[in-house]
């Protein structure tokens, strides 16, 4: 009998980005959520806890991913879902980020500029499943 | 609106001084309160040069009063490659050189409503802001002040944080990462507190003050609340020439 498939919720308020991560995800066996923001986000981790989490920086404000993955580790339900960080708040702000080195004021569990190719995404995906 | 500029002062002849007062502080920190033979002119955001017999140490002053012969600073005691100031005591016979450094600009920030958003020992030169203002109370909005520690053992000025936090139109809230048992506070980081302030961005002003690498998140956050850039002013971790700390505009730090 198969395993069932691991659940990942992608957020990212650029359809785009969104599409294709479900595609690649998807064609490699898992179940994708989306949401466009975090309020979205909230609704759906109202209703399951998922095994990985795509969360994307800016979107309806600009530091709306740091402020989602704040609520998230401070959830008990939710804190231990693994996050892959993945924008572009480097490239349009000039700031690094490394949640080696920025401890609690990054709380995720890798971070990753855009554009992330697929190949990419998914060898950290499953490098962070594996890890679960 | 163009970057508001704060005034450089650089008065440089030392004054004799007296250190009339040693406390030590939470978290590997001791404040110093120091007599003054002659008066020193200083605002919030500026710093002294400290001299002993056997050490030097710039350090930003720690709070405010207009008694100019009295000035107060915070000396890392424990762990520290900045304690020159280690050993100094009551009594002891020092040299202060300052005030140095800009100020914050305190005139544009009357009738507004201002945010103090400090951690770890940012808190140290947001205390003069604060008690600036608590001493010229009529002139400014409301102040709303979040300070973040990593735990509570290393919260500064408790006693005064609850004495702020009577203060007519003052709100303080404080949050650290790591809660001890007993803990009833608030727990992360000081960022996830702007949103819940409600303040009108139009009409207010941002100091922020913290360790290198949090300015980053702190920016974002006071953008994400719809703070100009010109309404955003912070203690800038790069040193200047003086190697010590300098107030400036976050439109200035993006540079």
């Amino acid at each position: 009998m198969s395993e069932d498939p691991k659940t990942i919720l992608v957020v990212d308020d650029d359809p785009d980005i969104v599409a294709a991560s479900k595609l690649v995800l998807t064609t490699a066996g898992y179940q994708v959520e989306t949401a466009s923001d975090a309020e979205q986000a909230l609704v759906i981790l109202e209703k399951i806890v998922p095994d990985l989490m795509i969360l994307d920086v800016m979107m309806s404000s600009v530091d709306e991913g740091f402020q989602l993955s704040y609520r998230i580790r401070g959830d008990e339900r939710l804190s231990a879902i693994p996050i892959l960080m993945c924008s572009s708040v480097s490239e349009q702000t000039g700031f690094s980020f490394n949640p080696e080195t920025d401890g609690n004021w990054l709380p995720v569990n890798e971070f990753v500029p855009k554009p992330i190719d697929p190949p990419d995404l998914l060898a950290r995906v499953q490098r962070l499943l594996k890890a679960e | 609106m163009g970057v508001e500029k704060a005034s450089d002062v650089t008065s440089v002849e030392p004054v004799l001084a007296t250190v009339s007062e040693r406390e030590e502080l939470a978290g590997g920190h001791c404040r110093l309160a120091i007599a003054l033979k002659d008066a020193l002119k200083y605002k919030p955001g500026q710093y002294v040069q400290i001299a002993s017999a056997d050490a030097s140490q710039a350090l930003p002053i720690a709070g405010w009063n207009n008694d100019f012969t009295r000035i107060e600073v915070v000396v890392p005691t424990g762990q520290s490659k900045d304690s020159a100031l280690l050993n100094v005591a009551e009594g002891d016979r020092i040299e202060v050189r300052g005030p140095l450094g800009r100020h914050l600009p305190l005139s544009a920030m009357q009738g507004q409503e201002i945010i103090v958003l400090a951690a770890s020992d940012g808190i140290v030169s947001a205390r003069s802001l604060v008690q600036y203002i608590l001493a010229n109370r009529g002139q400014y909005g409301s102040v709303h002040i979040i300070y973040g520690t990593e735990h509570p053992k290393d919260i500064l000025f408790q006693k005064e944080l609850n004495e702020w936090k009577s203060a007519p139109k003052v709100t303080v809230k404080v949050i650290v990462e790591r809660p001890a048992d007993g803990w009833m506070g608030y727990v992360g980081v000081p960022t996830q507190l702007l949103p819940s302030l409600g303040v009108n961005s139009a009409n207010s002003y941002a100091y922020l003050s913290a360790p290198n690498g949090v300015y980053k998140f702190m920016l974002l956050s006071a953008g994400a609340i719809h703070l100009p850039d010109q309404r955003i002013w912070l203690m800038n971790d790069k040193r200047d020439n003086e190697g010590a700390w300098v107030v400036m505009n976050a439109a200035e730090y993006r540079l």
